[in-house]
């Protein structure tokens, strides 16, 4: 059993991981967090069964519609919740109660849209592999294979383009990001992209495993934000360590103690490093600049 | 010949504070000019307004003759205007190579060709030529001035403007910054040199600008502007 809770712990910790990226994307460039995330993976989700539904386009062709409607909903999230916030006042943080509001907006209108029943999502692969004693869904095999590709072009993307060179500029000191002729807004509008990608993408990824709903966005708001906090908020490697062991642990802590327990683990953690190392695992000690 | 910038009645707005009113100056091509003032009097908004990283609020800006007014920070730098702003301002979390490299970022996005690039100009820099892959924050006062400077190189500006280079460094470190300035200088770069403290700035330029609470009170050669006796009272006030 333990193989396969641990397969599992990683499958689902890599999702955490894509969530937590996503914040710390408009951490990055905006010095928020995006509490409405987990309704990005929702809205992906129910709006390919939606395309698929109703407009009756393939499965591909939806998915990728889908992503494309949920990366110009991240721009309106910018637009509508998030600047007028800050331009108001850099210094406040009144985006908490803003980005949580554009989620419960979403979640109403995919009700209004979708009801609450649950849709069921098609399998990228379906079929199980034996794995010395697990037999593990190929499903989930699949899954881990695409959260790691992501993971390793999200940090070549970071790490390695100029592009991402800028967005760590802009995060750093707009002002002399802007001297460098480096459009902020754009890389702003850029970082709302990744965000809602990411967590469209974890969305798909999950949405066979756990069936598609208009509530299925939250615990994963709290989920990659654990993860991107234990890590230490705007440390990629950390979002994914992060979410490694939130992912892990919850199995660990499902299989062994009680299922009860599953989804507060993570919040245990959580708590624990904000009380212990309120900069995360791998995050700097940065005193607010102001 | 025209001068390379031309600055016309420029004002400049933050609220309701009027930073900058209705200046007016030209930088001749080849030369330094030094724009000095008391702290406060407007000089990094002058400089910031000519990069396009504050709006203006009337007046125009002419760079080569063109209209550069309401051009957005990164058309300019690809004109070649290029800052390395007060305070130096670099990229701290990142390499020294890269900060070089985000300096050329308006003119290509080819990753190896500005790396050899970078390199390049980080050997033009005895202070900092070393170090390339230090995490730029963990750079000296001076270096960090060096490096603020080969950055605003890396767009290879006809026109840079530099403000406070001196600003915060022992002696002997703004002695080698000047050195920067002057080589620079030598090579046919024009330069608009902000300093607060006027007998650096009086070394290596050729015409003075003086600015006195948003306003330009005195301008000419360096050898007239140094004798003025309204300099001595732009720097005590009024
Ligand atoms: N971002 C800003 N917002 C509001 N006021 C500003 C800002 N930047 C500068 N100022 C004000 O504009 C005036 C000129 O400032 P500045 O150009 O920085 O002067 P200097 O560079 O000569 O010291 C000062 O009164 C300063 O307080
Ligand atoms: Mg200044």
């Amino acid at each position: 059993m333990l193989l396969l809770f641990l397969i599992l712990g990683i499958t689902w910790g890599g999702i955490y991981a894509l969530v937590g990226l996503g914040f710390n994307t408009t951490f990055w460039t905006l010095r928020i967090l995006n509490f409405a995330q987990g309704e990005y993976l929702m809205a992906a989700v129910l709006l390919s069964i939606g395309f698929n539904r109703w407009v009756n386009l393939p499965w591909p062709i939806a998915i990728v519609l889908a992503l494309a409607v949920t990366a110009a909903l991240g721009l309106v999230l910018e637009r509508v919740a998030i600047r007028p916030v800050l331009q108001h006042d850099p210094r406040s943080h009144s985006w908490v109660v803003t980005t949580l509001g554009a989620g419960i907006v979403l979640q109403n209108l995919a009700v209004l849209l979708f009801g609450t029943s649950e849709y069921p999502f098609p399998k990228l692969m379906e079929g199980v592999v034996q794995l010395l004693d697990a037999r593990v869904e190929k499903q989930l095999l699949a899954v881990f294979a695409i959260t790691v590709v992501l993971v390793v072009l999200f940090d070549i993307f970071v790490n390695r383009t100029l592009m991402g060179k800028a967005i760590k500029a802009v995060a750093f000191d707009r002002m002399a990001a802007e001297a460098q002729g480096i459009n902020s807004r754009g890389i702003v509008m850029l970082s709302m992209i990744l965000m809602a990608l990411l967590a469209g993408i974890a969305g798909l990824l999950i949405a066979p495993m756990v069936s598609a709903h208009p509530y299925m966005g939250t615990l994963m708001t709290v989920k990659g934000f654990s993860a991107a906090v234990l890590g230490g908020l705007g440390s990629p490697v950390g979002a994914i360590v992060g979410g490694l062991v939130v992912g892990i642990a919850e199995q660990l802590v499902g299989g062994y103690i009680n299922p009860g327990l599953k989804d507060a683990i993570g919040l245990i953690f959580l708590f624990v490093i904000l009380i212990a190392r309120p900069q995360g695992l791998f995050g700097k000690k940065v005193a607010e600049r102001v | 010949m025209a001068p390379l910038l031309q600055l016309e009645n420029v004002s400049v707005k933050y609220g309701a504070i009027e930073a900058l009113r209705e200046v007016s100056f030209s930088v001749e091509e080849g030369s330094i000019t030094c724009l000095i003032g008391a702290n406060g009097a407007g000089k990094s908004t002058t400089v910031n307004a000519i990069a396009g990283l504050v709006p203006t609020a009337s007046g125009r800006i002419l760079f080569q003759g063109e209209d550069i007014t309401k051009l957005p920070a990164s058309r300019r730098i690809a004109m070649g205007i290029s800052i390395a702003l007060e305070g130096r301002k670099i990229f701290g979390d990142q390499t020294v190579i890269d900060n070089l490299m985000l300096g050329a970022y308006t003119r290509s996005k080819n990753l190896s060709k500005l790396r050899r690039e970078a390199e390049e100009m980080l050997a033009r820099f005895p202070l900092i030529a070393d170090r390339g892959q230090q995490l730029a924050g963990t750079l000296s006062g001076g270096q960090q001035q060096a490096l603020a400077i080969a950055r605003a190189l890396m767009s290879r500006p006809k026109l840079l403007l530099l403000d406070e280079p001196s600003l915060g460094l022992a002696p002997i470190l703004i002695q080698e910054i000047y050195q920067i300035i002057q080589d620079l200088a030598d090579q046919g770069t024009t330069i608009l040199l902000v300093e607060q403290f006027a007998a650096y700035a009086f070394m290596v330029s050729q015409n003075a600008c003086v600015l006195e609470h948003g306003q330009l009170t005195l301008a000419g050669p360096v050898a007239e502007v140094r004798d003025d006796p309204r300099l001595a009272r732009a720097y005590l006030g009024k």
